[in-house]
């Protein structure tokens, strides 16, 4: 980054505080404090971004719950009939119920999928309609009991400038919170399990313990909202913009400004509550407003507007010069005819060396996975019988048969995603069958999928960096406020994260989209994530699915030195016969849901069984050219 | 907050209305229901479809309009009640043609379920809009197309209005079963419930059926809307809150079953029928709607934690 373009982001942030400054003076009461309620819409809505962009849910209560907020601390502010408490203490109970709300709404579905939570929003919303909004001494407007404006920290928040102050500073704050959330491993956790839970579940993250998070932070920036709201009016403000179909409207500002971007979301919402006002000749209907977000928020996909303009910027970088040189040397990294060979090993002998310093220890134990008698069946369909296999530690274990035979079905057992009908699973010596696919990751197992399973909107870094979940320590204050431990564990994470990028040949495309790589190096990003998570057994399923035989080729001399120069143990399932052949220490053959052979290569080539039924009866191993020679 | 009463005389009656106000919410329930098993997606578009229908359809009878040929007797709408229900169930089709038309076109027939949602609630969002930007909202019930005559069963009072629609709903339901087990046409939707993929490989024509699907569903919903007026109305928050009870009866079944559908819709018409009677006591509106709510979340954990959970599904929708 040169000096210039540092520079950039603080003369535009310089200008814009410059511009709001002099408009802050200038502008009529009127328009503060409409541009104050399209703060707070803002700060509901980042709720929202991290609900629908992040943890990929839906609520329909956000309105509902805002109101919540306004009126129980409105209530809790107020004299005469309300409660006269100090305007924190009132905050406090307004957030804390609408939270409350939220976690149940959340804890009673974690299990389930998504159309039952849509499902309990909206009937929140509704009841909140019929309760709160028809409880008089909530909603009533009483003159003679106005709610004042506070005073925090010894500063008057009585005219519409110091309020719009303090209401921005309340969205800034939320901004700043979130945006380091998001670059921590709980933010990267929770949109891994919002794009794709088994892959989630697969580094280590708890899909239901994000999605009940990501409601609970909905709820909070609800609730801040609300509290924020309160004290702007004298007397309650009415439900009407509070209904139900107003949560849509809600919905429409992260959907439009799309998930990349808080400032997006921010300006929105601004638009949103401005826009009507200052066009009123016009007789713009809010919810016309929303209809429109939500359909061309949808139209333009989940990175929204916010996705389209980074997009735009991001292609216009790529063409600087000192881009093209990283290209090129991308391009020199993914040939194995060009660039300089010595310096190449040199660099991957590196990158292994930070890689082995960032695994954890591995297992001492001789099998680290024994399976025992696993069964399943689908309807009438028995697709795994009896299966037992077992895989020793430090070697790289190959599981191969016909398309339908259930290997895929067993590596879900194994990593937990499935349950059998019965058997047992011991990993690391521990019985983990009814544990679920976090818990085992968080033991050191890993997987990957037989399709790519990256999420096509981030770049490479940030696919990778999401597999480091577990191995980062540190709670969430920590991480936000960037606490030395976690500060610490990013930064380990970070280094072994371009390690295996380079390792992977895609350390030239880090900053990439993956969406905008070919199928193998997505699959290699993949690979990288797993990795990523500190496994002591990584479970491959079709690694090479996808690839040209020189890609396969390298990537199972990768898998062979992480086998015997990290120690690492591999098991994998793959339809490239040859390379398993040729690198496995031990075949398994799985066919018709039963193994029907095991053994060394040249075991299983010569078994008739397995001629017969997968390889064929004119199969010739030729296990002397080993691929990684 | 709840007093402990039962009043066993209420008991009768509040099964007879409840059993009657099943149809209210049945037919929103199975235009769910079916556009649920081909798409996956709740059909949030349907909501959006049953207010503009009851908007539509008061203004084409009750609006005080030009006096028609088709209204000679009520002189204050356009047209009669029956021409103008017709008119309305067609405007839906056609709305739900034009939305199946681009959720099962090419484009958008690969979208995540969480986009199609949101795409479906956009069409929910934009017709409330629309409609409320064309026609003044109004609190009336429009008289019901099917006249004023009462029964008394059981000590329950039910309406003509109430008794047709749930006839009106099991002669659907009766005709859907037929239609989904014993045509090509039932055949291909099934089909395309189970895997969209495999369908398309085996000649299903994909966006024939999923249009012709929402075509006819969107049709049931603008009927249920029309009909929905004499009964609560035209105001959003009162037509979105039968559209939350549809849905909530659609739990039940999981989105997937007429059947279970059905039973949700007698369960929750019971239990409506027995707050509001006031089988257990007197009850403010606020109170019947959390207790109601209390029912759903109660139903929801029970099948959080009967249902098993064999494996992990990949989308969170």
């Amino acid at each position: 980054m040169t000096a210039a373009t540092m520079k950039r982001p603080a003369v535009i942030g310089a200008v814009l505080a410059a511009v709001t400054a002099v408009w802050l003076f200038t502008a009529p009461q009127y328009w503060l404090f409409t541009a104050t309620t399209g703060l707070t819409l803002g700060i509901s809505t980042l709720g929202l971004l991290v609900l629908v962009g992040w943890a990929r849910e839906v609520s329909l209560a956000q309105a509902g719950l805002t109101a919540t907020a306004i009126y129980l601390c409105g209530f809790a502010m107020r004299s005469g009939a309300g409660w006269h408490w100090p305007y924190l203490a009132s905050a406090a109970f307004g957030v804390g119920v609408v939270v409350a709300l939220s976690l149940l709404v959340s804890l009673s579905t974690a299990k389930l999928s998504g159309i039952y939570i849509i499902i309990l929003t909206l009937a929140l919303q509704i009841t909140i309609e019929k309760t709160f909004f028809s409880d008089i001494t909530l909603v009533q407007t009483d003159p003679d009991h106005t709610i004042h404006r506070p005073a925090l920290f010894g500063v008057h928040l009585t005219s519409d400038r110091a309020y719009f102050l303090f209401a921005l500073a309340v969205l800034v704050l939320g901004m700043v919170f979130l945006a380091r959330l998001r670059a921590s491993r709980f933010g990267r956790g929770l949109i891994l399990a919002g794009t794709d839970r088994q892959a989630a579940a697969a580094v280590g993250v708890s899909p239901w313990r994000a999605k009940i998070s990501a409601f609970a932070l909905a709820g909070v920036f609800a609730g801040l909202a609300g509290v924020v709201t309160a004290p702007l009016y004298p007397t309650p403000p009415s439900y009407i913009s509070y209904l139900s179909i107003n949560s849509l409207v809600y919905l429409a500002i992260p959907v439009l400004a799309g998930f990349r971007s808080l400032v997006a979301v921010a300006v929105v919402a601004m638009v949103f509550s401005v826009a009507p006002q200052a066009f009123e000749h016009l007789h713009i209907s809010p919810l016309l407003l929303g209809a429109i977000g939500l359909l061309s928020g949808t139209l333009t996909g989940p990175t929204g507007v916010s996705g389209l303009v980074l997009a735009w910027l991001h292609s216009r970088r790529a063409r600087r010069p000192a881009d093209e040189d990283r290209d090129a040397a991308a391009v020199d990294l993914r040939d194995p005819s060009g660039g300089d060979d010595a310096s190449r090993r040199e660099r991957h002998a590196r990158a292994l060396a930070v890689l082995e310093a960032y695994l954890p220890e591995r297992s001492d134990a001789r099998e680290v996975l024994v399976a025992s008698d696993v069964s399943i069946a689908f309807g009438g369909l028995q697709a795994l019988a009896d299966v037992s296999l077992t895989v020793p530690t430090r070697k790289l274990v190959g599981l191969i048969g016909p398309n339908g035979a259930g290997k895929s079905t067993l590596f879900d057992i194994l990593n937990g995603l499935r349950q059998p009908d019965s058997g047992s699973v011991l990993l690391f010596g521990q019985d983990v069958s009814q544990a679920p696919p976090w818990n085992r990751a968080a033991l050191g197992l890993s997987r990957t999928f037989q399709s790519s399973r990256v999420n096509l909107d981030l770049t490479v870094g940030e696919n990778l960096m999401a597999g480091a979940y577990l191995m980062i320590p540190g709670s969430v204050a920590e991480a936000v406020a960037g606490l030395p431990r976690a500060k610490a564990g990013e930064r380990r994470a970070g280094e072994a994260a371009r390690a295996v990028a380079e390792l992977l040949d895609v350390a030239g495309d880090w900053d990439e989209f993956v969406r905008n790589l070919d199928f193998g190096a997505q699959r290699r990003v993949e690979i990288g994530r797993s990795l990523l998570s500190g496994p002591r057994l990584l479970l491959l399923d079709e690694p090479a699915a996808g690839l040209d035989a020189a890609e396969a080729a390298a990537l199972f001399a990768l898998v062979r030195r992480l086998e015997q120069d990290l120690g690492l143990t591999v098991l994998l399932v793959e339809h490239y016969v040859k390379a398993v052949l040729e690198n496995c220490d031990l075949i398994y053959v799985l066919a018709r849901g039963r193994i029907i052979a095991a053994g060394s290569a040249a075991e299983i080539a010569a078994d008739p069984e397995v001629r017969a039924v997968y390889l064929g009866e004119d199969y010739q191993p030729r296990t002397e050219e080993r691929v990684d020679a | 907050m709840l007093a402990l009463q039962f009043h066993t005389q209420l008991v009768g009656p509040a099964l007879v209305l409840g059993v009657a106000a099943a149809g209210l919410y049945g037919l929103l329930a199975v235009s769910l229901v079916l556009t649920y098993r081909v798409s996956r997606t709740i059909g949030f578009v349907h909501g959006g479809i049953a207010i503009f229908a009851a908007h539509f359809y008061w203004w084409l009878t009750y609006d005080s309009g030009v006096r028609g040929r088709w209204n000679p007797s009520a002189g204050q709408g356009r047209v009669g009640q029956w021409p103008g229900l017709l008119v309305v169930v067609a405007a839906g089709a056609v709305i739900g043609l034009l939305y199946g038309l681009t959720v099962t076109g090419k484009r958008m027939g690969n979208w995540p379920r969480l986009n199609l949602t949101v795409y479906s609630l956009a069409w929910l969002l934009g017709m409330v809009a629309v409609t409320q930007t064309v026609i003044e909202p109004q609190s009336t019930r429009i008289p019901s197309i099917f006249g004023k005559r009462v029964y008394r069963i059981f000590g329950g009072v039910i309406t003509i209005h109430q008794v047709a629609t749930l006839l009106i709903l099991l002669g659907v339901i009766a005709v859907l079963a037929f239609v989904l087990l014993r045509t090509q046409t039932g055949v291909n939707i099934r089909a395309v419930a189970d895997d969209v993929e495999a369908s398309r490989f085996v000649g299903v024509p994909l966006t024939r059926v999923g249009a012709g699907v929402y075509a006819f569903s969107a049709g049931l919903s603008a009927f249920a809307g029309a009909l929905v007026t004499a009964t609560v109305g035209m105001l959003v928050p009162e037509l979105l809150t039968v559209f939350l009870r549809a849905l909530t009866v659609c739990v039940l079944g999981g989105l997937a079953s007429f059947s279970l559908a059905l039973l949700g819709c007698v369960l929750l018409g019971v239990g409506e029928a027995c707050l509001t009677a006031g089988v257990f006591g007197p009850m403010s509106i606020g109170r019947q709607e959390v207790v109601l709510m209390t029912a759903l979340f109660g139903l929801v954990l029970l099948i959080n934690r009967l249902r098993p959970i064999k494996v992990l599904e990949v989308e969170t929708l």
